[in-house]
């Protein structure tokens, strides 16, 4: 299903938060992460990756570093930072007041509507 | 062929977005990493290099708009805080050079010209390291410390035994500091070899301060470099085990403290100095003299044989090593700690700076200036409280021109490291690497060659 991008927007950081908050990893193995755990229907151009994560670098939420990968190229890996954990975990708690709230729109809209509006 | 202009026309389209032409390296690297990484995926799924290359390319989305997000983000940053507080201590230097004047009125003029045309050296100095790519610590080290101990080893032939050579020893000792943190960065990875290394480098400094007698400088030397390599074997750069290691290299202090002509003494006096006031305690019984009838604000009170009598008389050298001393005697306890606190201010901003390196060579070229200044200034204090009398410098506020701009060199790399923190990479100092990008970016297409060819040989194998 195609998903509108902007209702994405505003929560990338935390999803790639989350991506290295399990490994370390570097950039293509972030958008291959993303796709495969959101059963493909989230997928974020490299273009859009690299200045967040820059800019989560530039925060102190992540650091890199380059080193060789296993196949013998250099490779700019990157790993949440303590202050980024705790980021993600603020995040977190924001985007389930958000989702939740979504929810009772969604679903109870009407009912409340009514309610507030009676 | 046509893929190598595509992929180089897609990075030079971002790259041409990016104003600071510092970060374009870096941010190009990245970028055709993943180009590849892309590529390759697509291979792998069946496609030809050609069209994988294209449709990897496609993939990364607009140049234009990824490079001015980019842009945003990378500039040359400078620390405001930091500069500030250099400046502030610059103006009171300054300061304390025109209350120095004040002492002796045949002074006056003389020293703060002579101030304002080393502080402008210094300034200068400062604008000059600042603006030359610092990481040449960690390409050139050897090149750089062999500079130092022909300077150093020039200065005791030529100098020798006038009193300039111990100053201007001193200055060549701070300069050994950062010069030793690009030693430990060359030997990361090297095991006890590359320890051994760099304690040969230690001793063959230590000798030079030793031979221009430049005891203060050989002190700071020791102190730096062993708290250099105490915390790099904690960061594991040396794969050797800590606990014994660790312990090892603070034995360095002991040994040097130990060679050190009448050290003994000089450590008794530090103790006792009233049991020889007249002579080897002279200093320490005055100093402490001085300070206890110091006051929070206001001339000193001296009692007995010393009331009514002017500081700069009971103290030689008042005006260089003992300036702190003179100006709380002179104006109060609290001219002091205001000054020695906008230092010690200045020295936890290094100390905090250095850990916020991303790179190995950043933190520790950093941790080298913030060593440098805490050294120093730690020792010059010591030896106006009279218990430990080494001479030493006070950054900016004691007096001495070669001091003045080398700290102004220090501090000038460590500016350089804030700047571009963003763009050093370990990685970029190691030649080869560079020398593959600047290949592939230059167009003439070596490791491209190689890279397809590594790619149509899996294509073949499939």
């Amino acid at each position: 299903m195609a998903i509108d991008k902007s209702l994405l927007s505003g929560s990338t950081s935390m999803l790639l938060l989350s991506l290295l908050g399990k490994n370390e990893m570097y950039g293509y193995e972030m958008i291959e992460a993303l796709q495969r755990q959101s059963n493909q229907v989230f997928s974020l151009q490299a273009g859009t990756l690299y200045p967040l994560l820059h800019g989560l670098e530039e925060r102190g939420w992540v650091e890199s570093e380059q080193r060789l990968a296993p196949n013998g190229r250099a490779r700019k890996y990157y790993r949440i930072t303590s202050r980024g954990r705790g980021a993600l975990s603020d995040k977190k708690s924001e985007w389930r007041v958000f989702a939740k709230a979504v929810g009772h729109v969604l679903e109870g809209g009407d009912q409340r509507a009514s309610v507030y509006g009676g | 062929m046509q893929v190598f202009t595509e992929v180089k026309d897609y990075l030079t389209a971002v790259c041409e977005q990016i104003r600071w032409k510092g970060a374009r390296d870096v941010v190009a690297q990245e970028l055709e990493d993943h180009i590849q990484d892309q590529a390759e995926a697509f291979v792998e799924a069946g496609a030809d290099v050609s069209s994988a290359t294209q449709k990897a390319i496609r993939e990364m989305g607009d140049p234009v708009v990824t490079g001015q997000r980019l842009d945003r983000l990378h500039r040359p940053k400078t620390d405001i805080v930091m500069l500030v507080l250099v400046s502030l201590l610059i103006l009171f230097g300054g300061l304390v050079q025109y209350l120095l004047s004040l002492a002796e009125p045949s002074y006056t003029g003389d020293l703060l010209s002579h101030y304002c045309r080393y502080a402008l050296m210094g300034v200068s100095a400062f604008a000059a390291i600042f603006f030359v790519d610092f990481s040449i610590l960690g390409r050139r080290p050897m090149v750089i410390f062999a500079l130092l101990l022909v300077i150093g080893a020039g200065i005791g032939l030529f100098a020798q035994p006038n009193p300039t050579a111990r100053v201007t020893g001193f200055s060549v000792a701070l300069l050994f500091v950062p010069a030793f943190a690009g030693i430990i960065f060359s030997q990361r990875g090297k095991g006890y070899r590359g320890l051994l290394i760099c304690c040969l480098f230690f001793v063959s400094a230590a000798a030079v301060c030793l031979y221009l007698l430049a005891l203060g400088g050989l002190i700071l030397l020791t102190l730096a470099c062993s708290v250099l390599l105490a915390a790099t074997i904690g960061r594991g750069w040396f794969c050797v085990k800590k606990w014994i290691a660790i312990p090892s290299v603070f034995l360095l202090p002991v040994l040097v403290v130990a060679l050190i002509p009448g050290v003994g003494r000089r450590l008794f006096m530090a103790v006792a100095p009233q049991l020889d006031p007249t002579h080897h305690g002279y200093m320490g019984f005055m100093l402490r003299q001085i300070l206890s009838g110091a006051q929070l604000w206001g001339p000193a009170e001296l009692s007995g044989t010393l009331s009514g009598q002017p500081v700069e008389h009971l103290l030689p050298t008042w005006n260089t090593d003992f300036v702190l001393t003179y100006l709380m005697a002179r104006y109060g306890i609290l001219v002091g700690a205001l000054l020695v606190g906008l230092l010690v201010l200045l020295i936890v901003k290094l100390f905090r700076a250095a850990f916020r390196q991303k790179s190995a060579l950043g933190f520790i070229v950093f941790l080298s200036v913030a060593m440098a200044f805490a050294a120093q200034s730690m020792i010059y204090i010591l030896n106006n409280v009279g218990v430990f009398l080494f001479s030493s410098l006070l950054p900016f506020l004691s007096s001495g021109g070669t001091g003045f701009v080398v700290n102004m060199v220090l501090l000038g790399m460590a500016f350089s490291a804030v700047r571009r923190n963003d763009i050093i990479r370990d990685s970029t100092l190691s030649k080869k690497r560079a020398q593959v990008w600047h290949l592939s970016y230059t167009g003439k297409k070596k490791w491209l060659k190689k890279w397809l060819g590594a790619m149509n040989r899996n294509e073949a194998s499939d």
